[in-house]
């Protein structure tokens, strides 16, 4: 029982990462209705731009982090400004292509860094190698720190889209984006915005990782397990990219440890299989009806 | 749009839609096709025979992506079936050539089974599906230890047929050839045929194909099962190629690359898919060759080159290095008569299609 | 058809051998050409990127030395990303398309495993793979030769250890489920099935995972008291910094590729007190060596990094130096023949302080069958003893 409980919760964690990285993946697609496969690439970038202002620059944390952050805030925003802006009104296929090549470019660039480059590194906060106790149950306080953010997070956004200016036009850009702009709402502007918030997400969880895992020029593919989670939670609902991410995490892990090997690799997408088959919409999700 | 000048009623129907000049052009390719290793050493007679087999891959693709609609991100998984189901039966006796035909067939009963839970899925959800399904199969190739080797990979035992060694260059160069060309034939009467046009009607507008009474879940079946069939001969090929096949070899990039391939040679058309086949085998080599010209070992450029044309090629021609053919010929026939605006590119915004 | 098909083969055959009748691939009158592919981008690129350093600097020495019997040594390094497909791909263009007289140094035992047979078959000598891969040298082949032990070696000598001087009876494993993980419990499960014990848990990960949580929870549950690892490099500190989260305080055994700074680097002080078996010692521990001295310093010099190289450079310039005397032996009219002769005529053949003497004769490929036994103490790898 108490190895169960011990899965669950480090399968809290990690889910927390996958479930920041959704929502940002979430948070683009109520906006502005496009796919973005680089949400990998970006969380890779903003832990590398961490770890170099951290280990290389010698910057203080908090510092090193607000700069890293807002980094990859700035870099998405230039991405949908300078690659998807000409893209609007072209299928959805073709914009996520597009994305997928930025993915691909994304980790070109990385890998052209020198100090970056087949490298594997790793980034130690103060609290790496420090343990909670809860009762029989260990948890690294790297993944209590996780788990912490995390809901920090969710409350932040919980006000910042029901409270803020911005947050409101933003959700009505992510309702109607016509009705959005009749009502004056600068739409163009917000699709770069929410880009530029949903980078700062995934640099948020990219930090998040990096104690917990490794940070290398491939890490991107775990970041590919989000989209997984997205459509679990639903495409269309913010909460849903979180418990969606969650549950991602908590199965992954359970499989890890009960079933043979192999199977946690796959549990990700063996579950977004089923929900695809029972319930295509997500769990969170409103199900999609097409007008002739 | 594309814009066919009919001269003839039957030009629906026939094989080859612009006639004779047609013909001609893909005897000439033939012909040097044929005569190539004669004065192309062994290197480059090994990338041809890359193209050939990509290009088999690629109809597989194109058949369900450009014809049918149907976007998948999972084609590594097909040819990894195609791969394995013919080691594993020439392993237990089955001759070359059998075993490639009931490879295809195994490959294409694994592509309607696979197709059939994705039936209702549109879009991305299709893609992600499809995406997962890929992870799936590499991971059960790695389990399945029994027929599969598990990831320490097995060696590919050589082809021979009626006891003639065929593995090596170039007989195998040859045999690749002459599938390439039966696929391109087999795939081009496919989609001449009521099959191929209910694909294409299904792709323009599912609900109206409905309403005309297409069966729509036999035809996406169908759809699934032609391409793995096409993508399972070229699986099985390509790991008699290479020599040696283990899971890691058919990862979502590969499946990409597929999709590269066929983005950039031109999305809806069976020649465009031998341009991409061309441009895929030819990139790394300009790319190697760029490396050993600057002196400089630059391994970003690989992903580099790779992202920019997807994106570039999206942004900029999205009907690939066919669509730029279509252009010019399109230029040179209606020259008189040529305006500019004739290939502008419209924009389709589709409605949103959450309410 | 079929007979022009037939035709074309034959004149191509006749190409082919009026090419090869010029002279030996790889060998002309100023120049011996040698091929390697490693890995410089991918998972393991924190000891592909040192290795193609030291062939390059190898090669610079043995050429300013006067060369071999005149000819100087260029070694083509390409990039496989640890991905067989490429690399045998890059093997195949190395030996068709550039014409190297040998492939030397291939990094990745499945590399090596798939490389092999491609090399056998068109003739090409496989040169010291940095890969503990024992089908280099068993069975003895004669166009291939190995500088380092297999992991199965490596890892049984680990469990034998583990088994005399550490007197540990619960065996549990966690092995990389490819070639090399599968070597190396290979291995571990020969050694303890001749101390009539059995591997009580073991588990496997995928290539490039970094998540082992599953694992070691595994096997701390079924209560094992010393650990043997399958690992390479970056699993090695990911198994340790598991270990250590868990509180788990356990010896594990690590093969060869765990002899890295990389390891200290990325562990940390997980990593201390963990043991390691490997045919070479880190460069750290056999400077002494003149040759290797001066070969790190001009490693220095080139690459700009004041710090030692990873020790994998080692092996690349072992197998240079291995091959340099070789090919001396063989004389001037340098085939693959006298090439192979030339080899075998070495005998107890010093290759520097951090190596077993090396030998090898029609029926032993592998030069040395020394295993160094070394622990992680205050962040350094030291040595405990040397094994033959």
């Amino acid at each position: 029982m108490v190895q169960f409980l011990q899965q669950i919760l480090s399968g809290i964690s990690i889910g927390c990462v996958y479930a920041l990285i959704a929502l940002g993946f979430v948070l683009i697609y109520k906006a502005t209705e496009t796919v973005n496969f680089a949400v990998g690439e970006l969380m890779m970038i903003g832990a590398f731009l961490g770890f170099t202002f951290i280990t290389m620059w010698a910057m203080p944390l908090w510092l090193a982090a607000i700069v890293a952050i807002a980094a990859t805030a700035i870099l998405a925003a230039l991405l949908e400004r300078i690659f998807l802006r000409p893209m609007v009104g072209e299928p959805a296929f073709a914009i996520l292509v597009v994305t997928i090549g930025l993915g691909f470019c994304l980790r070109a660039v990385a890998m052209m860094v020198p100090p970056w480059s087949g490298e594997t590194v790793r980034i130690t906060t103060p609290l790496s190698g420090e343990v909670l106790r809860l009762g029989p149950l260990i948890l690294s306080a790297d993944h209590a720190a996780v788990i912490a953010a995390t809901a920090l997070i969710v409350v932040g956004f919980f006000f910042f889209f029901t409270r803020t200016r911005i947050g409101l036009a933003m959700q009505a850009v992510s309702q109607s984006q016509l009705a959005a702009t009749y009502m004056g709402v600068r739409t163009r502007s917000i699709s770069t915005l929410v880009w530029a918030l949903a980078g700062g997400i995934t640099a948020i969880a990219g930090l998040l990782l990096a104690p917990i895992a490794f940070i290398h020029v491939n890490m991107g593919l775990l970041g590919l397990k989000a989209i997984p989670a997205a459509i679990i939670g639903g495409f269309s609902s913010l909460p849903g990219a979180i418990v969606g991410g969650i549950a991602l995490g908590v199965c992954e892990s359970l499989a890890g440890y009960y079933l043979p090997e192999g199977f946690s690799d796959v549990a990700a997408y063996v579950l977004v299989l089923v929900v695809l088959g029972l319930r295509p919409e997500g769990l969170f999700g409103q199900p999609i009806h097409k007008r002739v | 749009m594309r814009y066919i000048l009919r001269t003839s009623y039957e030009q629906d129907v026939r094989l080859f839609r612009e006639g004779l000049p047609q013909y001609g052009w893909y005897l000439g390719w033939l012909a040097l096709a044929l005569v190539a290793p004669l004065f192309l050493g062994v290197h480059l007679v090994s990338q041809l025979t890359f193209i050939l087999i990509f290009a088999i891959a690629g109809v597989g693709f194109q058949l369900l992506l450009g014809f049918c609609g149907l976007l998948s991100l999972g084609q590594a998984a097909f040819l990894a079936i195609g791969a394995y189901a013919c080691i594993f039966l020439e392993k237990q006796g089955v001759p070359f050539l059998g075993a490639l035909g009931l490879s295809a067939v195994i490959t294409a009963a694994a592509g309607a089974a696979l197709g059939l839970p994705v039936l209702r899925l549109k879009g991305l959800y299709l893609a992600m599906a499809t995406m997962s399904l890929g992870f799936i199969v590499e991971e059960v190739a790695a389990r399945w230890t029994a027929v599969t080797g598990g990831n320490a990979g097995t060696l590919v035992p050589p082809a021979t047929v009626l006891g003639y060694p065929v593995g090596n260059d170039i007989p195998f160069y040859f045999l690749c050839l002459g599938l390439c060309l039966i696929a391109l034939w087999l795939a081009a009467n496919i989609l001449r045929g009521p099959t191929g046009r209910a694909m294409v009607a299904v792709r323009d507008s599912q609900i109206a194909a409905q309403s005309m009474g297409i069966e729509v879940a036999r035809v996406k079946t169908t759809a699934f099962a032609l391409s793995a069939f096409f993508t399972g001969i070229a699986g099985a090929l390509l790991a008699h190629k290479i020599g040696y096949v283990s899971p890691d070899q058919f990862t979502l990039h590969l499946s990409i690359e597929l999709l590269l391939m066929v983005l950039i040679g031109g999305v809806a058309s069976l020649r465009g898919v031998v341009f991409g086949a061309m441009f895929l085998v030819a990139l790394p080599e300009a790319l190697a060759f760029a490396e050993k010209a600057t002196g400089a070992s630059m391994p970003a450029l690989r992903p580099m080159a790779f992202g920019l044309l997807l994106v570039l090629v999206m942004i900029f021609e999205p009907r690939g290095i066919n669509g730029l053919l279509e252009k010019v010929i399109g230029y040179f026939r209606m020259m008189p008569l040529y305006r500019r605006g004739t290939f502008a590119r419209q924009r389709s915004f589709v409605k949103s299609e959450r309410w | 058809m079929k007979s022009k098909i037939a035709a074309i083969a034959v004149a191509a055959t006749f190409a082919a051998s009026a090419a090869m009748a010029q002279g030996t691939q790889g060998v002309t009158a100023t120049e011996i050409l040698l091929g390697s592919s490693v890995d410089l981008t991918g998972p393991v690129a924190a000891i592909g990127v040192p290795m193609k350093a030291g062939f390059e600097i190898a090669a610079d020495m043995i050429n300013e030395g006067g060369g071999i019997h005149g000819r100087k040594v260029r070694v083509l390094v390409e990039d496989n990303g640890y991905d067989p497909k490429r690399a045998i791909l890059a093997v195949q263009k190395l030996m068709t398309s550039d014409k190297v007289f040998a492939i030397i140094g291939l990094l990745g035992s499945a590399i090596t495993q798939v490389a092999l047979p491609a090399t056998t078959q068109r003739g090409v000598p496989m040169l010291f793979p940095g890969a503990p891969t024992h089908i280099v040298y068993d069975p003895p082949q004669r166009l291939s030769f190995a500088l380092v032990t297999g992991y199965d070696i490596q890892m049984s000598a680990a469990a034998a250890y583990a088994h005399d001087e550490l007197g540990k009876r619960k065996f549990c494993m966690m092995y990389q489920d490819d070639e090399s993980g599968e070597q190396a419990l290979a291995g571990v499960e020969r050694k303890l099935g001749e101390l009539k014990l059995k591997l009580v848990e073991k588990t496997s990960y995928k290539r490039g995972a970094t998540d082992f949580s599953a694992q070691f929870a595994r096997m701390r549950g079924a209560n094992c008291d010393v650990v043997m690892l399958g690992t390479i490099v970056r699993e090695t500190a990911g198994a340790a910094l598991e270990r250590a989260k868990i509180g788990w305080d356990v010896p594990m055994f690590a093969p060869q590729g765990a002899v890295s700074r990389a390891v200290i680097a990325l562990g940390g002080k997980a990593v201390e007190g963990l043991y390691a078996f490997a045919p070479s010692l880190p460069i750290a521990l056999a400077k002494n060596d003149p040759r290797l001295a001066e070969a790190v310093k001009r490693y220095k010099e080139k690459s700009g990094k004041a710090e030692d190289p990873d020790d994998f450079f080692m092996i690349s310039f072992a197998g240079m130096m291995l091959f340099a005397e070789g090919a001396r032996n063989a004389g001037k009219d340098l085939t693959v023949d006298s090439f192979v002769k030339g080899m075998e005529q070495i005998k107890d053949f010093d290759v520097g302080e951090g190596w077993g003497k090396m030998t090898f004769t029609p029926t032993q490929r592998l030069g040395s069958t020394r295993n160094y036994v070394m622990q992680v103490k205050d962040g350094v790898w030291t040595q405990l003893k040397a094994l033959d």
